[in-house]
């Protein structure tokens, strides 16, 4: 009797420990990484950030749409390109430099998490990340005037990316926008965008995921009679080694928010799509002490 | 009586940890991959000899700042297996007394679950007794196929094929 009570509560004790095991582990801190694959969900900043030391460089194009006229080879005899570095400051500030040929524009951003998803003792639900960011048209204007009106090739981005990675497949992020011109083309033209992005990722396989990117621009008004349309893309993420490619449709021909945001001539649903990609290769400057 | 008797002494030759710490290398002649863990929470019995750990895989912080994603996305799939556990025991624990303080040379054998699969393992161990307080230390290789984790071609030359594990654990007496 006293052998098989002794047994018993000895096997007790073990199942205890796998129990209390576990219950440490819920206590585990863990911060949630890759919601997406890149920097980028597709056109706009992703609340995925760069890990301290992480340095990416990106190449982008957008071509001309597939529908324009004539013999331009599905529209990839024209690029509208993209080239810039992003750096992990810290886990939680990023910083990224960038040249685009849209309009001959220069820009830079910064972003910081002011939360990151997380579990453990603290659980936090979501990520929010605020970003700002500042754009110089450097194009040259016929109309002398405007070309020396130095401040008025300014535009100011501000977004809070609002994201939660749902499943190790399912992301989802909401992006409130304002956009700040410091001077627009015509009178009727608002100086500040309002806009809402919405970004989405299905990850297929481990290397590869699908996303979709939706700005609904709430206030913008046509520009001489012609109307500006929503950004739009559909597009895979390919992840080999420290490479990510991101092969995309979209109607957007910048790939810089001020200009896709406000600027987007091409309407996606009556088929003036494009093709585009991202480029982006992550280098390790260094390593942290951990 | 007899058996609370039992249950009471079992509880004293019980230590614990929340704060384990667990270190791997992958060396190679193109990069050394390297991650710490410091929520190892682990369980010690210095009367039977038994040991169990329990760690999470994405608690793994890497020195590499892009290893980690790819550590728990493509190799370990951490969020299909997200624990490793280890539960074994000392072989020599009837021929030596834990409970008086010294440092011990001992075997540890037990079965250690990567991926959900499960391998036999037996490797050194240093285990110190102090006052009220217990170390233990190991240092033993992997062999990543072991737990059938594949890695791509085009990054074969990054990553070792036998990984060197390294386990600092501080004991404390477990108090319920």
């Amino acid at each position: 009797m006293l052998i098989i009570l002794s047994c018993y509560a000895s096997l007790a004790q073990e199942d205890d420990w796998d129990a209390l095991l576990d219950q440490e582990l819920e206590n585990t801190k863990i911060i949630e990484t890759a919601a997406f694959k890149s920097s980028r969900v597709l056109n706009g900043l992703s609340i995925e950030s760069l890990p301290e030391k992480g340095l990416d460089l990106r190449i982008a194009h957008r071509f001309a749409e597939f529908n324009t006229t004539e013999n331009n080879f599905l529209g990839l005899d024209e690029a509208s390109t993209y080239f810039g570095f992003y750096y992990g400051i810290t886990d939680r500030i990023n910083v990224g430099i960038a040249r685009a040929t849209y309009n001959q524009t220069n820009y830079g951003f910064a972003k910081y998490a002011l939360l990151r998803q997380s579990s453990g003792k603290k659980k936090i639900p979501l990520t929010l990340v605020l970003t700002s960011s500042i754009s110089y048209t450097s194009k040259k204007y016929s109309d002398q005037k405007r070309d020396e009106d130095f401040n008025s090739r300014f535009d100011y981005t501000y977004q809070l990316l609002i994201g939660r990675k749902f499943s190790d497949r399912i992301s989802l992020q909401l992006t409130p926008t304002m956009v700040h011109r410091n001077l627009v083309e015509t009178k009727e033209e608002n100086n500040d965008l309002f806009a809402l992005g919405l970004g989405g990722r299905f990850l297929i396989t481990k290397r590869v995921a699908f996303n979709a990117e939706y700005y609904w621009v709430i206030n913008n008004i046509a520009r001489y009679g012609y109307d500006f349309y929503d950004p739009v893309a559909l597009g895979f993420d390919i992840q080999i080694g420290s490479h990510v490619f991101q092969l995309m449709v979209t109607n957007v021909a910048a790939m810089t928010e001020n200009k896709f945001v406000g600027e987007t001539t091409s309407n996606f649903f009556d088929g003036d799509i494009r093709f585009g990609f991202n480029i982006s290769q992550i280098f390790s400057l260094g390593r942290n002490k951990n | 009586m007899f058996v609370f008797v039992h249950a009471f002494s079992s509880a004293q030759n019980v230590y614990f940890t929340r704060t384990g710490h667990i270190y791997f290398i992958s060396q190679t002649d193109v990069i050394d991959i390297d991650a710490n863990n410091n929520q190892v929470a682990s369980f010690f019995d210095i009367e039977t000899g038994k040991l169990q750990f329990a760690v999470l895989i994405k608690s793994f912080e890497f020195s590499l700042a892009t290893a980690k994603e790819h550590f728990n996305e493509s190799y370990m799939e951490s969020d299909k297996y997200p624990k490793a556990t280890f539960k074994g025991e000392i072989n020599e624990v009837d021929e030596i007394d834990l409970k008086e303080p010294g440092i011990y040379q001992v075997d540890v054998k037990g079965s250690l679950t990567i991926r959900g699969i499960t391998k036999i393992i037996e490797v050194p161990a240093e285990i110190e007794v102090r006052n009220n307080a217990i170390n233990a230390k190991s240092e033993f290789v992997l062999a990543i196929a072991d737990f059938n984790i594949k890695v791509p071609k085009v990054v074969q030359h990054r990553v070792a094929k036998q990984v060197m594990v390294n386990v600092n654990m501080d004991y404390a007496p477990y108090k319920k």
